[in-house]
């Protein structure tokens, strides 16, 4: 006789199809919601090329060494320019230095050989200054991503130090700014308290410190609305 | 006699008594110089391999043009070590 229906058989292939379609959600759907859909500072925000800027929300042609495969990223950012200006005002100033020690004759005693090559030095070495501290400036990164916020600081030459802390982990977010500069061009420091490892992260002398608050804020709250999700489902 | 024919030389230059191959404060300037220049080297190469570990960590579009000022400065600071040694 032959078999039309077999109840068994149909019971183990739609388990098997259910238990499919469970572990296959994460991954067509994408689990995690888009920044726009939970966060309203993100929302007016367009995605931005690193042109040595220093406020780049949803970046797009930048990346960083730890990031996870499915790591998105929200926002990178760097000091304000505001806060460089005292090793800038300093690279001008050593430029000036050679004309001002002729202008008194300071070197006077020295033969001209000497001179030239104090000049050459002189010169070579601020250069070098000047493009030790750009480096700093743009390499020393703050960035916040839909899982965790991280921050790269290159303290020395070959010195660097990455510290990330989870979402999950942050409990305290404060936003602070003081100084006339940083009132005009509204930069300031961001305080981050997590339970993780490293208990206290700053942002110091970033752009528009109170949204970035907000939106560590947007994401805290998304976070434990996936937690809750994550229990119901 | 290679002493007097750089002292004629150098008429054109300022003259003083530093000038003379003998004295001291002449070589020891000299020797900081160009040990100062070396050392300068030493830190130029140092900045290519912080290019580089910069631009491993963070993968921004502009670490190639990072990498190039890092070569030319190094290249630079090559040039003025061997004008030190020419010139001094």
């Amino acid at each position: 006789m032959p078999e039309i229906f077999d109840k068994k058989d149909h019971k183990q292939g739609a388990r098997k199809s259910r238990e499919k379609s469970v572990k296959s959600e994460p991954e067509s759907t994408g689990h995690r919601r888009n920044v726009d859909d939970y966060s309203e500072v993100m929302r007016h925000e367009k995605p931005h090329r690193d042109r040595f800027s220093w406020y780049i929300p949803k970046p797009i042609d930048l990346a960083f060494s730890t990031q996870a495969e499915h790591e998105r990223l929200i926002m990178v950012l760097r000091q304000h320019p505001a806060t460089q200006i005292k090793w800038i005002l300093l690279a001008v100033a050593l430029m000036f230095m050679p004309f001002l020690f002729i202008f008194v004759g300071f070197f006077d005693f020295l033969p001209d050989r000497f001179y030239f090559a104090g000049f050459l030095g002189w010169y070579l070495m601020t250069i070098g200054y000047m493009f030790e501290a750009f480096l700093k400036w743009y390499y020393n990164v703050y960035i916040i991503t839909d899982e965790r916020i991280i921050d790269i600081d290159f303290n020395s030459l070959i010195n660097r130090d990455i510290s990330a802390a989870k979402t999950e982990n942050i409990e305290d977010v404060t936003a602070s700014s003081s100084g006339i500069l940083a009132a005009i061009f509204d930069y300031g420091d961001v305080r981050i308290q997590t339970a993780g490892e490293k208990p206290q992260f700053e942002f110091p002398g970033i752009p528009y410190p109170n949204r970035m608050a907000a939106l560590i804020n947007e994401l805290i709250l998304e976070e434990e609305r996936e937690k809750i999700e994550g229990r119901v489902r | 006699m290679i002493n007097l024919f750089q002292m004629i030389f150098n008429t054109e230059s300022r003259f003083t008594l530093m000038e003379s191959p003998d004295s001291i404060f002449s070589g020891v300037l000299r020797v900081l110089f160009i040990l100062g220049s070396l050392m300068y080297l030493i830190f130029a190469g140092l900045v290519i391999r912080q290019v580089s570990l910069m631009g491993e960590t963070v993968k921004v579009p502009s670490t190639g043009l990072m990498k190039l000022i890092s070569l030319v400065h190094f290249a630079i600071a090559v040039v003025v070590f061997l004008i030190y040694i020419m010139i001094l």
